[in-house]
């Protein structure tokens, strides 16, 4: 059975996981697993179905092995299958999930600076972007991330045109790339 | 992380609609014309998946919640795994007995409680003051004028003093909550504490949970919460201590 430290990268835990090694779950739970839980409580709002996604997320993780490391990272890749399989809970599999699965036709993207990072500086960097955003800019952004509604929907949500909630939506997203820089490139 | 400006200067009308490509609320006619784009200009293609990571790592601006410590437990079991859960359900409703006793015993000649409570932790305050390297954080108000102190003992995080002032009295809905910041990006929650009718609190916490090992606490954090709700640590901190 293959060895490994807690210090081990995550391509090395995973490794040890397909050997069989099921300690390395244990790890990377200890890695990623207020991040999932993190994500899916936003979403789901209710903590025990936020538990139950996570643990559904980390059995699937090591038991359907559909990870490919040379797309994403894996906080990356957790966060947006926790967020596809909330949405799905939620009945609300809406236009953004096929965004995501549109990209699928074009070029990977490389993995950014950014996701390099460590989880803290991740999270410290990105959310001093947001809050750099304006409050209907990132209100707008935010309930297109963890919403997974139609801006239609949310334009009627905040009684608000249509045209006004696109706007914000897409200001709202080039404005944190931009405060993003060069981290996310 | 250090943050330089964006290589890429594309139109601002372009840089829209590709950000329009990535939320999805593009015509089919505007879909095609991105695809095009991207296709045939590199800058176009790298942009548009700046602004496709950009959107990806929206989560990172989550305030990280600590799941309970039973999850741990569940975590490579199949989905539908019940014995845990069940267990939980049953601590679920030993707190809620609690709970209700607690607020029976709320009722109940508020004042003498009170004065009995800050008897008991002044022995309490002695005893950590005793202990050589209990230390006093300093709490600030980040919109009002409230302050007050922590007084704890590092590496033992199961007993804590809290002093604080000037804190607006909250209404019967609503309730302070305090949180420990971690630099692991995560947060503990300690527990929750009404003021006095003059703004003043002095409240000793054992929270339920400690800091991992090797993992150092950074900063203090104070909420007002839902006073019948989850405790949510995403909410504004009203109060902040640097440790």
């Amino acid at each position: 059975m293959a060895r490994f430290s807690k210090d081990a990268s995550d391509i090395e835990l995973m490794g040890s996981l397909r050997a069989g090694n099921q300690k390395a779950l244990s790890i990377l739970y200890d890695r990623y697993g207020g991040l999932v839980y993190t994500v899916a409580l936003r979403l789901l709002k209710q903590p025990t179905e936020a538990e139950d996604l996570t643990q559904e997320i980390f059995f699937n993780f090591w038991k359907q092995d559909k990870y490919d490391p040379n797309r994403a990272v894996l906080s990356t890749y957790l966060c947006l299958v926790t967020r596809s399989r909330a949405l799905d809970r939620l009945a609300k599999r809406a236009t953004q999930q096929r965004s995501l699965q549109k990209l699928q036709g074009l070029p990977n993207r490389s993995i950014t600076p950014l996701e390099n990072a460590t989880l803290s500086e991740q999270q410290e960097t990105v959310q001093s972007a947001l809050s750099q955003l304006k409050d209907q800019q990132r209100q707008v952004l935010e309930m297109n991330f963890y919403q997974g509604i139609s801006h239609a929907d949310i334009a009627r949500q905040l009684n608000m045109p249509l045209g006004t909630v696109k706007t914000r939506a897409r200001q709202g997203l080039v404005e944190l790339r931009k405060r993003l820089g060069n981290t996310i490139e | 992380m250090k943050i330089n400006g964006m290589s890429n200067s594309l139109p601002d009308e372009t840089r829209l609609l590709l950000s329009g490509y990535v939320l999805d609320d593009l015509t089919s006619e505007e879909m095609e014309q991105v695809e095009r784009l991207v296709l045939e200009d590199p800058a176009a293609l790298k942009e548009l998946q700046a602004l496709q990571a950009s959107f990806e790592v929206i989560p990172q601006g989550l305030t990280q919640v600590t799941p309970p410590a039973r999850l741990r437990e569940r975590i490579g079991s199949p989905p539908g795994e019940t014995v845990v859960r069940q267990r939980g359900g049953m601590w679920r409703v030993l707190m809620g007995l609690v709970a209700i006793a607690t607020l029976a015993l709320a009722t109940d000649n508020l004042r003498l409680r009170n004065q009995l409570a800050q008897r008991i932790e002044a022995d309490r305050v002695a005893s950590i003051l005793q202990q050589p390297n209990s230390r006093l954080i300093a709490l600030q108000g980040n919109e009002s004028e409230a302050a007050g102190t922590l007084l704890f003992t590092p590496g033992n995080w199961k007993e804590v003093i809290v002093s604080l002032g000037d804190l607006p009295p909250l209404p019967p809905e609503e309730i302070y909550r305090m949180w420990l910041a971690l630099d692991n990006g995560t947060v503990i929650y300690c527990g929750e504490f009404n003021t006095e009718d003059n703004g003043s609190v002095f409240v000793r916490f054992t929270p339920d949970e400690a800091p991992p090992k090797g993992v150092k606490a950074t900063q203090l954090l104070v909420t007002i919460d839902g006073s019948q709700t989850e405790p949510d640590p995403s909410r504004n901190p009203v109060m902040t201590g640097a440790i």
